[in-house]
């Protein structure tokens, strides 16, 4: 998952990037508006995290405009002053949820979490193909009810297909949200992921749950799937 | 002070300006009447006078057959004196020189001829100023009857109007001197009425330097009527923005004092907590107790001190506004919302309240309900009630009364425990509303609240 940050406050900044990047996403951040509107018209993220009180140009703003330009991602306001009037306004101006300042941590991750999924059409934080389940809580993985072991790398590729289930994900897109963009794309340490991946939920080859789609990317698909 | 009065000029510059203009025009205009009516009276004087010479002159004629004879003296000794200012003429019907009296030889022979051409009937009267000669002239036509036959004859008497000149000059330079009198008089007359007039101005902007010095809180000299509603208005504002900086200051004493238990216990934790596990837990137990208080104080510094107003607020736009954002955060589990909102209903209060009221009571719904909400909003006399219901698990009627105790400090609430009804509570007393819970029909909570209301233009 990519996500981008946005927060005036150097060392909340720090906090949210580091938080974040030990949930396994790709982060990006900065501490400007202007360079936030720059990086959501460029790049593309899967959620951002927005703070509503940023100098020159404010989050109420910021978010406006990348809706006003038909970006779609999912977007969390940060308030501090945590009034009804404040959120509303964030609301309305095309944030998908708010989170008042101080805040838990864990809400924090469960709130984008919901965000994510919610963008990617599932309803429920599990999401179950066949005998596969995967928890995008608890980051667990299970293949007929028995955890399958995965890195990190591992686990968010699965989860990234899983998410975009039926999808044929091209190997740029997989790259571009699953790692830093100065990272070295080296298309073959995908490869070694998804090799990987189908060894440990599919030792005998019966599911074939990623299937490649020559020239064009990969896709999960299986029978039974619970995406809503 | 120098630039305001650049921009606009003092009431008292106003005011002797406007005098400055006014008043020497009204004495002018005064002066003018006066010379003219006293001008008037010298000359009515002079034309009795010259009547009076007519009728002297008359009852010295003696008429002999058609011929008439004058005394070469007559009781005038104005017409004898040569150069007296007095002249006596008498001419017969056809214009023929009859009589002249013996001061007239120095009169212009052309005024002198040019006199009975006058066409006057026996009892017309005529009385002239000719101001080229410096003369008046009074002519009076007679018909003397002797011997059955009328003698007509015309008799002019000419004075010098060097008399009605002199008293005129006299006069005017006597007016002058008084109007010039009166006009300063008047004018000093005026500066004191004004400085008068606009103490109560003069003693409000000291009073309000005493004010800002601190010397005192509010005006409280004796002004006059015209001034005493701008000294009520100064002195609600100056008691609004006193109060208000009292319940600053009030609100920061309570936020540090409130603050000062959670930073106690955290202190004595370093020395209390045997392991690391159960230091984390103290401290996040009191961070969290920490931030409510923080959150708490910030609504309450940023609640309207719950004035009522007389524009009410429309009701039903804010609801589905929340209502609106409520189902975007609660997405997640989605709740079926159904609005029965009076559209004249308004709120005579702040919209900020308003909005932090409803949105704290719609957010409780949200979150505790189990997928069904109901928000009724509409007017009673001019009370506005709202209510809002879910289909939770409710509120036990024994907690109903904790969770709405007014005056339960917060720093003694146990942590997790929501500050939305706290805050709620203090806005609907502060309109001194009422906040109610009970049971509703959809089975879960009901929470209903009265406001001061009133009705809102449908077209606004």
């Amino acid at each position: 998952m990519k996500a981008l940050i946005v927060e005036d406050d150097a060392d909340l900044r720090r906090q949210l990037c580091n938080l974040l990047e030990q949930r396994g996403y790709t982060i990006e951040q900065t501490g400007s508006g202007r360079e936030a509107l720059y990086l959501g018209q460029e790049y593309e993220y899967d959620i951002a995290v927005v703070d509503i009180g940023l100098p020159e140009m404010s989050g109420l703003d910021l978010i406006r405009q990348w809706r006003e330009e038909g970006h779609t991602m999912p977007v969390l306001v940060l308030t501090a002053r945590g009034d009804w009037q404040d959120k509303v306004e964030g609301l309305e101006a095309g944030a998908d949820d708010y989170l008042a300042k101080p805040f838990h941590t864990e809400e924090l991750l469960a709130r984008l979490n919901a965000l994510v999924r919610r963008a990617s059409g599932h309803a429920s934080p599990i999401l179950r193909y066949g005998p596969l389940e995967l928890d995008t809580a608890a980051r667990v993985v299970s293949l007929n009810g028995t955890e399958v072991r995965l890195t990190s790398y591992e686990y968010r590729t699965l989860e990234y297909l899983m998410l975009n289930a039926g999808k044929t994900i091209s190997k740029a897109e997989l790259t571009e949200h699953l790692y830093h963009q100065d990272y070295d794309r080296d298309s073959n340490v995908l490869e070694v992921f998804i090799r990987r991946l189908r060894q440990k939920l599919d030792p005998d080859q019966s599911l074939q749950p990623i299937t490649t789609v020559r020239g064009l990317g990969y896709r999960f698909a299986l029978g039974g799937g619970s995406a809503a | 002070m120098s630039s305001e009065a650049a921009v606009s000029l003092s009431l008292r510059a106003r005011l002797l300006r406007a005098s400055a203009v006014i008043l020497p025009l009204v004495i002018i205009l005064a002066g003018v009447a006066l010379l003219k009516a006293f001008h008037g009276s010298l000359e009515n004087a002079e034309a009795s006078q010259a009547r009076l010479h007519v009728y002297l002159l008359l009852g010295a004629v003696e008429v002999d057959g058609n011929q008439l004879k004058l005394p070469s003296t007559v009781l005038e000794p104005g017409f004898s004196r040569d150069g007296s200012g007095v002249y006596g003429f008498i001419h017969n019907a056809d214009g023929s020189l009859l009589w002249r009296s013996r001061s007239s030889q120095s009169i212009d022979p052309d005024v002198v001829q040019r006199l009975p051409s006058s066409l006057l009937q026996p009892g017309q009267a005529l009385f002239s100023h000719l101001p080229q000669q410096g003369l008046y002239l009074f002519q009076y036509p007679v018909i003397w009857e002797a011997d059955g036959t009328d003698i007509r004859f015309l008799v002019s008497v000419l004075r010098s109007d060097s008399h009605v000149v002199s008293e005129m000059k006299a006069f005017s330079l006597q007016l002058l001197g008084w109007l010039s009198g009166v006009g300063l008089v008047a004018l000093l007359a005026q500066y004191f009425i004004m400085r008068w007039g606009l103490r109560p101005l003069d003693q409000l902007a000291a009073d309000l330097q005493r004010i800002e010095v601190g010397t005192t809180d509010h005006l409280d000299g004796r002004y006059p009527e015209e001034v005493q509603g701008v000294t009520q208005s100064l002195n609600r504002l100056i008691e609004s923005e006193r109060r208000q900086r009292e319940r600053y200051r009030n609100t920061l004493a309570d936020l540090a004092h409130s603050l000062k238990t959670p930073l106690a216990v955290i202190r004595g934790a370093g020395d209390d907590c045997a392991d690391q596990h159960s230091y984390r837990r103290l401290v996040e137990e009191q961070t969290q107790r920490m931030q409510q208080i923080v959150q708490y104080q910030l609504s309450r510094a940023v609640k309207s001190e719950g004035r009522v107003l007389a524009q009410a607020v429309a009701v039903a736009p804010l609801l589905e506004r929340l209502v609106r954002v409520m189902e975007k955060v609660y997405a997640a589990q989605p709740a079926e919302v159904s609005l029965s909102l009076q559209p004249d209903a308004g709120f005579a209060g702040d919209e900020r309240d308003l909005m932090e009221l409803l949105g704290n009571l719609l957010d409780n719904a949200f979150k505790y309900g189990n997928g069904q909400v109901a928000v009724e909003a509409g007017l009673e006399a001019d009370q506005l009630v709202i209510s809002i219901s879910d289909n939770g698990a409710g509120v036990a009627p024994a907690q109903r009364q904790v969770i709405l105790q007014r005056g339960a400090r917060l720093d003694s609430q146990t942590p997790g425990q929501g500050i939305g009804l706290a805050v709620a509570l203090d806005i609907v007393s502060s309109y001194d509303g009422a906040l109610e819970v009970s049971s509703s029909t959809l089975g879960g909570a009901c929470f209903r609240v009265e406001l001061p209301g009133g009705p809102v233009s449908q077209d606004a």
